[in-house]
């Protein structure tokens, strides 16, 4: 392999590593903002009596 | 990453959620959904917080679902925030990413250039300054700027206390109702049981829990 395709090889690597970096640090949270979903479980308590609280 | 949440998430009940109430409340809730629908839509969608989650929110906040209300601590419209929390969630969200240009374009539709003059602040602490709550004051009445930042609140919250693939809206509602802070500045750990959290938060958000996420609570009826 010659030199300039070693460089050519580093400069790709390097540009590489900086649009991940960029995605993951620019991107990374509204996208998973965006990707989150919801699921209810609603959730019985037969065994527990019902108790009517309010605090002052 | 898909999230669960459990409802109710106490056996225990708010004295004003008995099972008489419940009429009462599910008129409140069709009110605020047929009144600021497409608001609370579009709040959801850009934030992706579930709309039975910010419904909650504002009715234990503004039962009434009333724009323009004060209350006697400051806290302004259907969400009852606070101009200080407000910028402060705004920068905040900037800070931590989540300020996409969609969400960005409601807010300045209010702010107009002000919000790119908040989002450029270094030291939050300035907030407390008038001046800069002046700022966001008459935009909080707005009911599409006001459910959008207590969407996006959600949003933050939600991100903090969802790692286990279980949403802890318990969390989210008590840090929601005593401020972003309330964790740290009251050395509450992340991992506590809802009886827990109820015992290790002031009176407000003892009550704030079991209103949203209690047994004939606001999240019990809405889902």
């Amino acid at each position: 392999m010659t030199r300039s395709a070693i460089q050519l090889l580093l400069v790709l690597f390097v540009v590489g590593l900086s649009a991940f970096a960029y995605d993951w640090y620019y991107r990374k949270p509204a996208r998973d903002e965006r990707n989150r979903s919801f699921r209810v479980n609603k959730v019985n308590y037969p065994d527990a009596p019902i108790s009517y609280e309010s605090f002052a | 990453m898909n999230l669960s949440l459990n409802i109710p998430m106490v056996a225990r009940s708010h004295s004003d959620f008995k099972p008489t109430d419940i009429a009462r409340h599910q008129a409140a809730a069709d009110y605020l959904s047929a009144t600021y629908g497409t608001q609370i839509e579009q709040a959801c969608r850009l934030n992706t917080v579930p709309d039975y989650l910010l419904k909650a929110t504002l009715l234990t906040e503004n039962e009434d679902a009333k724009p323009d209300s004060v209350n006697f601590k400051g806290a302004v419209g259907l969400g009852q925030i606070k101009p200080f929390v407000g910028l402060d969630m705004l920068a905040l969200a900037n800070t931590k990413k989540l300020l996409t240009d969609e969400k960005k374009a409601v807010f300045r539709k209010k702010l107009g250039s002000q919000l790119d003059k908040i989002l450029k602040v270094d030291d939050t602490s300035v907030f407390k300054d008038s001046a800069w709550q002046a700022i966001i004051l008459p935009a909080l009445k707005d009911p599409e700027f006001n459910t959008m930042l207590a969407a996006l609140t959600l949003s933050l919250f939600i991100r903090e206390h969802s790692a286990s693939g279980l949403l802890r809206c318990d969390y989210v509602e008590a840090r929601y109702n005593q401020g972003y802070y309330l964790l740290s500045s009251r050395k509450i750990a992340k991992t506590l049981t809802t009886d827990e959290l109820i015992d290790a938060v002031p009176a407000e958000a003892k009550n704030y829990i079991l209103k949203v996420c209690g047994r004939n609570g606001w999240l019990d009826i809405l889902t």
